[in-house]
């Protein structure tokens, strides 16, 4: 691998910077062959990017997970195995586009499924008890109430508030503008 | 297959935060004790966005309240009304500094009276600002993790009522304290109704408090006077009010503008001439490069020649080039200053109708001759009721696109209709038709292609 791929990964050019020029091999433990090859095509293909910036988060585009680019696309088209051993490769050595990449992938995939889908989909155990998974189901309301229940909800809300304004006077001018403005 | 339980969790949270959808959210919570930590992770930088609304009552009943309350335990209590939460918001997610990413919109009014005011007092601004979001949080007919935040779009000061001298000082450190409040919450929209905005201006020094530098945007809402208008809008251009980063200044039927350059831009304004000759100060006027002003009577002004850094400028009325022997308008557009590279116009539909081709082709022509130098860009905005029949505005359509081959001549011509679908006039129709027309003058040459553009967007160009 020439060393403009492996620049690619923040790991391998400080690593390189540290023995300088030298033809020893360096050890990568934590990937297998199989992924590894796979990483040195995505690097390929990438190795003419412009390397991300430490302020690359703040920028909006960076946080969509719906602007895959067809080879990208068509790279991560792996099972799901192989899919999170690129992600923990590309964490490893520290590419962030790829890693960028795998982390949309699987976004892209467990959107609009329920916890049920997901942990069949990567084979999850679920280890909350019945009372947990309660609690947290309560607490997961906002996002789950139909928007017509929401209303209704509001309207109990204002209804309630309209009876604690008569009840103690202090807050009519509320109803009177609420009111007004409905 | 077990995979995703080896992903570190902080992965697992970017995945997470990539879904940018609630339910995703929700999902993910119920998955496992790991995703759930994940999710934790994250649901912390994320934020409901809230309308607050700063509300004042009327001194006597404030005041009963007041003496009632200090009795007790400071408690706020908080109005929440209008409660509406959009729970699939992923399309519209916004993004802002901090927190990162507003994921769920509520559109709540939150009422916050002198009352609830005067319990804050004995607080720390962060203490208050804390009481607040417990006192929206435990009023909102739904649950939201206690992690999330509340983002908090807009605060509003509104006074209802008369102000006498003698409740004027408890007023005034209501609305102090409110604006310190607002101050804390980052609040970047604020809106005034003329009588808290003239109470601000009365405090001493005037618009008394501390600075708020998140304030991006100024509103004035309800109804103002012409003079309080002026009151509100020569501040905000000699900058003297609280709001160093402030850009824009929007009332109802008027709108200030900073650039980044630091250049004004009038975006419309329907204040007269006097008012407006009042607010272009010297200094004013060096830095304005916009000047849009629906008034039909710019020479009135005798102002063009002072825009020395004037980009736009409008509106200029075509139909008085048509029906009256008046060169006023000549006069104007020959006084502007050649930097200008934008000029807005009207022109009546009613005497579009009724004028000939050859005359509206010679009143272009005279129009594109006198035109600044560097001028590229003319705004036409149709205005007026329609002729009677779809036919009829075919056949104006056609009159207007060939005529306006003399402006081409000089400089790209944006067309936009603002006419009301009345009757039979259908202004979709229109723009069907005359889109239609323009396509066939462009297919056989009498138009370059791009020079004429229709705007069917129905925003009017922009034009008050």
């Amino acid at each position: 691998v020439d060393k403009e791929v492996a620049d690619r990964s923040v790991l391998l050019k400080n690593m390189l910077e540290d023995v300088g020029e030298s033809d020893k091999p360096i050890p990568l433990p934590n990937v297998t062959g199989k992924v590894l090859k796979k990483v040195i095509t995505y690097c390929e293909h990438h190795r003419n990017d412009p390397l991300p910036q430490p302020d690359d988060d703040l920028d909006d585009t960076k946080r969509r997970s719906d602007d895959i680019d067809d080879w990208d696309a068509d790279f991560i088209k792996v099972d799901n195995d192989q899919l999170f051993e690129l992600i923990l490769a590309a964490n490893y050595m520290d590419i962030k586009p790829l890693l960028d990449l795998g982390c949309k992938t699987v976004a892209n995939m467990i959107k609009g499924k329920t916890p049920e889908q997901i942990r069949e989909m990567f084979n999850i155990e679920n280890d909350f008890t019945p009372e947990e998974e309660e609690q947290i189901r309560k607490e997961n309301e906002y996002v789950s109430l139909p928007l017509d229940d929401s209303m209704m909800l509001g309207g109990i809300a204002c209804l309630l508030y309209y009876s604690l304004c008569i009840a103690n006077q202090s807050g009519c001018q509320h109803y009177h503008r609420w009111a007004s403005e409905s | 297959m077990t995979t995703a339980p080896s992903i570190p969790t902080e992965i697992l949270a970017r995945i997470i935060e990539l879904t940018f959808s609630p339910r995703s959210l929700a999902a993910a919570s119920l998955v496992s004790r790991q995703w759930n930590s994940a999710l934790q992770t994250v649901i912390c930088t994320l934020a409901l966005k809230a309308h607050l609304t700063l509300w004042f009552l009327g001194p006597k009943l404030c005041d009963n309240q007041t003496s009632k309350t200090a009795d007790t335990v400071p408690s706020v209590v908080f109005g929440v009304e209008n409660t509406r939460v959009l729970p699939e918001f992923e399309k519209a997610t916004l993004y802002t500094p901090s927190p990162r990413t507003v994921l769920v919109t509520m559109t709540t009014d939150v009422n916050v009276n002198g009352h609830e005011l005067f319990a804050l007092e004995p607080f720390e601004p962060a203490e208050a600002v804390r009481k607040i979001k417990n006192g929206i949080r435990a009023r909102i007919p739904v649950i939201v993790p206690g992690a999330m935040n509340f983002y908090f779009s807009v605060a509003t000061f509104q006074f209802m009522d008369s102000m006498g001298e003698n409740v004027l000082r408890t007023k005034i450190a209501s609305l102090e304290k409110a604006l310190d409040l607002s101050r804390h919450l980052s609040i970047p929209h604020i809106q005034f109704n003329a009588a808290s905005y003239i109470l601000w201006s009365k405090s001493t020094p005037p618009f008394g408090g501390a600075i708020l530098p998140a304030v991006r945007e100024m509103t004035l809402v309800s109804t103002w006077a012409e003079e309080d208008l002026w009151r509100a809008i020569v501040p905000f251009t000699l900058q003297l009010l609280p709001f160093p980063n402030a850009k824009q200044l929007i009332a109802p039927h008027d709108e200030v503008r900073l650039s980044p350059s630091n250049l004004f831009r009038f975006r419309r304004t329907w204040l007269s001439s006097g008012t407006i000759a009042a607010i272009l100060t010297p200094s004013v006027r060096e830095r304005t490069a916009t000047f849009i002003t629906i008034a039909g009577d710019q020479a009135k002004y005798n102002v063009t020649r002072l825009f020395r850094n004037l980009e736009e400028f409008g509106t200029i009325p075509l139909c008085h080039g048509m029906f009256q022997l008046s060169d006023r308008h000549r006069d104007v557009i020959g006084s502007l200053p050649t930097s200008l590279h934008t000029i807005l116009t009207t022109l009546d539909l009613f005497h579009l109708w009724f004028t000939s081709l050859s005359d509206l082709r010679d009143l272009f022509r005279q129009f594109s001759n006198s035109l600044p130098q560097a001028t590229r860009r003319v705004i036409i905005t149709i205005t007026g009721a329609g002729p009677p029949r779809a036919d009829i505005s075919r056949a104006t359509g056609r009159k207007l696109w060939r005529a306006l081959v003399e402006i081409t001549k000089r400089a790209v011509v944006e067309v936009s209709i603002d006419a009301p679908s009345e009757g039979t006039f259908n202004i979709d129709i229109v723009h069907e038709s005359w889109k239609e027309q323009l396509g066939e003058l462009v297919a056989a040459g009498e138009l370059k292609g791009g020079t004429v553009i229709l705007d069917t967007s129905g925003r009017g160009n922009g034009l008050p």
